[in-house]
């Protein structure tokens, strides 16, 4: 490698030292940045352009988690005090035919 | 010149009304320093340009919601290590081609890199951070550039981030034990 920066025993520490004193070439965006401007006020979309899969990835953020999770228990809550189980009583007493021939003060040997 | 005497408040004011001589000011006043923090994640100009120009852009479009009270430059840092960050995230981990900095060298990685059209000699160091930093995931690879490389306190990489700072320690602590078995893998001493 012909880079003067080529040191193989160098440690990371010495990396990051030496990196620092690296300083960029001066940069004049002054020209690109103006025409983007002028192209989106010809052109003008919203200011906070609609990214589906952004909002997407943001449904899942911890806060809309907390959201759903609270929702979710509210509405178990509200299901849980709004049901009720009937049991309905299937055992006849009265109103079986047989019982109510067979009910009353004869003699448990009248059946037979 | 006009950007030495007129604050930025003023500019600031005057670009949301829809003067855009007043944001070239912007532009030119702080260009530099936007560089300069970007340079770290990316040390190749063309691209450099490009996050200058897009860190820009998005300050445009949310000028409406700088308010004075912080100054104007802190605001727009934050846009450009956000812009980085989005930077890290598009970019595909790539294989590291640190050879050179390790026991052993391998040439035809070597040649790769100084084959990039838009590298210059002597940001290669940069370079070679960036290539190692790149086997990271893209938050810790922010955190450790900002924090390593920028030296920007863990407060400043949270509100960068997006991050509450107790969140910011745990991953700079969880960062760092990465970067250290990415360093023994590659035989680079600490």
């Amino acid at each position: 490698m012909t880079s003067p920066n080529n040191n193989p025993n160098r440690s990371w520490t010495e990396m990051v030292a030496a990196s620092r004193q690296e300083i960029p070439a001066p940069v004049d965006v002054r020209y690109s940045v103006r025409a983007e401007l002028e192209s989106l006020l010809r052109n003008p979309r919203p200011l906070e352009e609609l990214d589906w899969t952004s909002a997407l990835v943001n449904l899942f953020s911890p806060g809309f988690v907390r959201l759903g999770v609270a929702a979710a228990f509210l509405c178990m809550l509200v299901l849980a005090g709004n049901s009720s189980i009937t049991i309905t009583d299937t055992e006849f007493e009265n109103d079986d035919p047989l019982v109510t021939l067979y009910s009353g003060e004869g003699e448990w040997s009248d059946w037979l | 010149m006009e950007t030495e005497t007129v604050a930025d408040d003023e500019l600031v004011k005057r670009a949301r009304e829809g003067d855009l001589s007043a944001f070239d000011s912007l532009v030119v006043k702080h260009q530099g320093m936007i560089s300069r923090c970007l340079f770290r994640f990316c040390p190749h100009q063309s691209d450099l340009e490009d996050l200058v120009q897009d860190t820009f852009i998005k300050a445009y479009r949310k000028l409406h919601l700088w308010k004075p009270t912080a100054p104007f430059e802190n605001w727009l840092r934050r846009i450009a290590y956000n812009t980085g960050h989005d930077y890290f995230r598009r970019s595909k981990r790539t294989p590291v081609a640190l050879a050179s900095l390790g026991q052993e060298s391998n040439q035809l990685e070597l040649e790769r890199i100084e084959d990039r059209t838009n590298i210059q000699e002597e940001y290669q160091l940069t370079e070679q951070v960036q290539q190692l930093l790149s086997e990271l995931p893209a938050d810790d690879r922010l955190l450790l550039t900002m924090h390593y490389l920028e030296e920007r306190p863990l407060a400043e990489v949270a509100e960068a981030a997006g991050w509450s700072l107790s969140k910011t320690k745990v991953k700079s602590f969880r960062a760092k034990k990465k970067l250290r078995k990415l360093l023994n893998r590659y035989d680079i001493s600490e």
